[in-house]
């Protein structure tokens, strides 16, 4: 039998139908009958039929196509005498492949709903372990998650809401509320703050590049894929950086240095290749205390010019005699007051070789015409001081008697009326004085808040009272005051006593030499000197006075009272006297609000919000610890040119329109002085490298301007992470 | 070089270009903050269910829809194609969720299953011509019985002529087993003839107890045992090339009501944004 298994004639070969689904039962024994199966897997072979009656006997028939009549024909009983051969017809291999399909199908369905239709979702839909920070609300998924509270029905809708992920990091913020007001703006803050705090602007379209080599191809590329350039407003959910579910240890703070720069206007290859000069300070505004190193560490810690000013003191001759690091690394501060500027500043302070600030003095009777009735009108007055006398009298006592119409109208006419005019109102203006001092001795503390208002008045009140020591001027330079106060509120002569020029001279006081309020008899005041560093009252009085300074005018009252607290250079004395350093103004710098003009005094110096980007940090407790030649001065050099030319920096201090006093400049933010040449950025890039130090983007900056303890604690809890 | 290696070329070089500008897109858009997880995820999604179209089509032969060749091309390509979406959409990491592991699974048993089906659609036809006779598959058993009875026919007749039951032995011992089914598809599906060589040496070893009548008988059952080996043959590869079907499509079906409710969890947990 070498025939050809395979016959190919159209006699012998039947037509096949693999794609039918079933073959006939008898296919396994070789035999396979000619129809095979229908579609629904029936065999078609009728070997029987249904035998018809014809006259009085039954005939076959079965049709020509399945054999015709048979041989033996009907049963007697009409019954088919032929056996049923019908088959059992089998599925193929594409039948069983389509009902495997059909089942796989139906499985993975079942497997499907019974993982989603949970409420809560089961455990087997979680697409992985959260990071071990989530770990304790993993397996409640509702905390994350709007959809995990929907039922089945709303869940597919909710599925093509758009809003899904902002209102699923709407959930992010109940935890963490840190990110601040705007959390779904480019690095969560307002764009106008962000373009204000940029040195560039980003305008429609542009972007530029320092790079040698360009802007990377990259981002070039990207653009035209997607230009983020119009992107200051639109919202970024939480999860368009922040990926979970990707294990325990998987850094949710990861973002490539491309994703960073696809928004900005400065695109560069690299930290060393391109990226922007550090120009600015860490600071955002000029220091709030006022100290100029290199005038400093130049002249004044010289050492020939430091033995000259303290002959028994030691000159600071490292950074760290005055600086400290802070327990959490971030930055160096400065030491404080007592350890860094008392053994130089403290005698100046307390102002010993200097009379002090005076508040109140009592003026030498000045008048053109002597009468007796003139004299007779103004009464008891103290002889002439030993001192040449106050003729102006202190912004304070001005302040006292602002409200005196009597007074101020005599005291205008002081000096530029005619000579009758001056005498006959001169009893008026001395008697302003002397009515001023018999208020206050009648009526204490509250006659001089009532004159001088709420501010100030809460200021006398919190420190010192003066009134003691205006109870020792009545009793040493006007002992009948009361009387002839009386006697004057009654319009009645005043009594006969001692008159002017008569008071004989008292033993002069001493001088408090501890500070505080004493009476310099000399020249007929009564003065303050500060007690030390920080002293209270000042502080409070200088508070209240820069407090009413809002819009202040040429010649107020006010603006004198502060240029006499602030002038560096004068000590009370207008318009001379020595240099006194010490003064609070001096080294406090004063600042000006921008939105309501108001002026406050930074009595304190570095404050949280004081850096100049929430986005940039610099971490020195982890550079301190590199093997640096030239220690802080290798990155911190002192910019000689930037010292003072003249005594004060015009960043500070400004003369005043006669050129005579010194007034603080409220402006703090321009120019910003650090007194330090800018970091070089190359300084940076000898280590911050890829492979070395690293260069990334998240190395120094953030994209959420969160609280720099923040930044301090992810930076060591990333370096315990590292380290491990 | 012929028509067939110049389509090959042709199309890789366009699965190539087509693989480098995807790669580089999705790269651009990850820049631009975009979360390139779902649009990987739902053009992956796209080209399975397109993919799965042409088990359809196939079953469509009336409607003009292009020709199977060319679908079978488009199959082959952009399921390669899909490869490399599937990478990107992972991001070359290995889920670590149960539901993302099995869907993964489903995915790689389904790639895989098409490469291994590529790879023998490509090698057996040929071995099938080169092997001699080929037959139509679902005739098989048909010609494995005539086979059979050709055989216990000459076993009968010798059994009935001669004293020896040295070709009836031989029939019972190694033949019978041989021919009720078909036989040896391991080895023939990695083209060995190792069972082959055993029975022919069995036969071999009786020769020399055959009388000469006997010898002519044991020559015709040697033939048909060919002729059974030969039927081994085709059965065994033309079976591999319906039966990897039977991984593939059932996979097809299963992962994609799998990268359903993914594709809804997705969007609902993570948001389209």
């Amino acid at each position: 039998m070498n025939e050809p298994l395979q016959q190919t004639g159209w006699k012998q070969s039947q037509y096949e139908r693999p794609t039918h689904g079933w073959v006939c039962g008898r296919l396994c024994d070789g035999t396979p009958c000619q129809f095979g199966p229908d579609s629904r897997g029936s065999c078609q072979v009728k070997s029987q039929c249904t035998p018809e009656k014809k006259g009085d006997r039954y005939v076959c028939t079965r049709a020509a196509i399945e054999g015709g009549p048979c041989k033996d024909g009907p049963l007697p009983d009409g019954s088919c005498c032929q056996p049923d051969s019908r088959c059992q017809p089998k599925r193929n291999l594409f039948g069983i492949r389509r009902r495997t399909s059909a089942l796989v199908a139906v499985i993975s369905l079942a497997a499907c709903l019974f993982v989603f239709g949970g409420n809560p979702p089961t455990s087997p839909m979680l697409p992985g372990e959260v990071t071990f920070q989530h770990s304790a609300v993993e397996h409640d998924c509702s905390t994350c998650h709007v959809a995990a509270e929907l039922d089945a029905h709303k869940f597919a809708e909710h599925s093509f809401n758009g809003d899904i992920a902002i209102a699923d990091s709407k959930l992010c913020l109940k935890c963490h509320a840190e990110i601040g007001p705007q959390p779904f703006l480019p690095h969560s803050t307002e764009h106008l703050t962000l373009a204000g705090q940029a040195d560039s602007q980003q305008t429609e379209g542009e972007t530029r590049s320092s790079s040698e080599h360009g802007r990377p191809l990259l981002l070039t590329l990207a653009k035209f894929v997607d230009d983020r350039s119009n992107a200051k407003t639109d919202e970024l959910a939480c999860s368009a950086c922040h990926q979970e579910h990707r294990g325990k240890d998987f850094d949710l703070t990861l973002l490539g240095d491309l994703q960073c720069q696809s928004c900005h206007a400065d695109q560069f290859h690299s930290f060393s290749d391109g990226h922007p000069e550090i120009t600015q300070f860490a600071y955002a505004r000029r220091p709030r205390i006022y100290f100029d190193h290199a005038r400093h560490l130049s002249q004044y810690f010289d050492e020939t010019e430091f033995r000259r000013l303290m002959p028994d003191g030691t000159s600071p001759t490292a950074c760290l005699a005055c600086h400290e690091p802070e327990p959490s690394g971030l930055l160096i501060r400065t030491r404080g007051y007592d350890q860094m500027c008392s053994a130089c500043h403290a005698d100046e302070i307390t102002d010993r070789e200097t009379p002090g600030i005076p508040f109140l003095a009592i003026p030498d009777v000045e008048l053109p015409d002597e009468s007796s009735d003139v004299l007779a009108a103004i009464g008891e007055w103290p002889a002439k001081p030993i001192d040449p006398p106050i003729r102006v009298l202190p912004p304070f006592m001005q302040l006292l008697l602002q409200n005196d119409k009597a007074f101020q109208a005599a005291a205008s006419l002081r000096g530029s009326a005619t000579d009758e005019t001056a005498t006959q109102t001169a009893p008026d203006y001395y008697w302003g004085i002397k009515s001023l001092l018999y208020d206050i001795l009648r009526d204490g503390d509250a006659a001089i808040s009532q004159r001088i208002g709420d501010d100030f008045s809460e200021a006398v009140g919190s420190q010192s009272s003066m009134v003691p020591s205006i109870v020792a001027v009545a009793r040493q330079w006007f002992p009948n005051l009361s009387d002839e106060a009386k006697a004057r509120q009654q319009k009645q002569p005043l009594p006969e006593l001692a008159t002017v020029g008569d008071t004989p001279s008292l033993v002069p006081l001493e001088s408090a030499t501890g500070g505080g309020w004493y009476l310099r008899d000399a020249d007929h005041s009564i003065r303050y000197r500060p007690t030390g560093h920080g002293d209270p009252l000042l502080q409070a009085w200088l508070d209240a006075t820069v407090r009413q300074l809002i819009q202040p005018a040429e010649g107020d009252q006010q603006t004198d009272l502060i240029s006499q607290l602030v002038n560096p250079s004068g000590s009370g004395l207008p318009g001379d006297g020595p240099t006194a350093a010490g003064r609070c103004l001096k080294c406090h710098t004063v600042d000006r609000h921008d939105d309501s003009g108001e002026l406050v005094i930074n009595w304190r110096g570095r404050r949280a919000g004081d850096h100049a980007s929430p986005l940039t940090h610099f971490l020195h407790s982890p550079h301190m610890q590199l093997p640096l030649d030239a220690g802080c001065v290798s990155c911190h050099q002192i910019d000689t040119e930037s010292a003072a030319k003249e005594t004060y920096h015009p960043a500070f201090f400004a003369r005043d329109n006669d050129a005579q006093q010194w007034l603080p400049v409220t402006d703090w933010k321009s120019p910003r002085v650090s007194g330090f040449e800018a970091i070089p950025r190359q300084r940076c890039a000898q280590c911050h490298v890829e492979g070395s130090a690293g260069d990334s983007c998240l190395k120094c900056h953030t994209y959420h301007a969160l609280p720099v303890e923040r930044h301090i604690s992810d930076f060591w809890k990333q370096a315990s992470r590292l380290s491990r | 070089m012929n028509r067939r290696t110049r389509r090959r070329i042709r199309n890789g070089s366009i699965l190539a270009f087509v693989a480098v500008v995807l790669v580089l897109v999705e790269r651009l858009l990850e820049i631009s903050h975009w979360r390139t997880a779902y649009l990987t995820g739902w053009l992956l999604f796209g080209m399975i269910v397109v993919l799965a179209l042409y088990n359809f089509r196939k079953q469509l032969a009336i409607v003009p829809l292009g020709t199977s060749a060319g679908w079978l091309q488009f199959h082959i390509y952009a399921g390669l194609l899909t490869g490399v979406v599937f990478l990107l959409h992972v991001a070359l990491r290995i889920p670590n969720g149960t539901f993302e592991c099995v869907l993964a699974a489903a995915y790689a048993a389904t790639f895989l299953s098409g490469i291994v089906g590529l790879a023998m659609s490509r090698s057996f036809p040929g071995r099938l011509t080169a092997r001699g006779e080929e037959v139509l598959f679902e005739r098989i058993p048909v010609y494995l019985k005539q086979l059979r009875d050709h055989v216990e026919k000459v076993v009968f007749k010798c059994a009935e002529a001669s004293d020896t039951t040295a070709i009836s032995d031989l029939y019972v011992n190694d033949l019978k087993s041989f021919f009720e089914r078909p036989r040896n598809s391991f080895w023939h599906l990695v083209h060995s003839s190792r069972p082959r060589k055993r029975l022919l040496l069995a036969i071999q070893s009786q020769q020399r107890f055959l009388a000469d009548d006997e010898r002519d008988a044991m020559e015709t059952i040697t033939r048909q045992v060919q002729r059974k080996d030969d039927l081994d043959y085709q059965y065994a590869l033309q079976g591999a090339l319906k039966l990897w079907l039977f991984v593939h499509i059932p996979l097809t079906y299963g992962l994609l009501v799998l990268s359903i409710f993914h594709g809804l969890a997705a969007c609902a947990y993570g948001g389209i944004s």
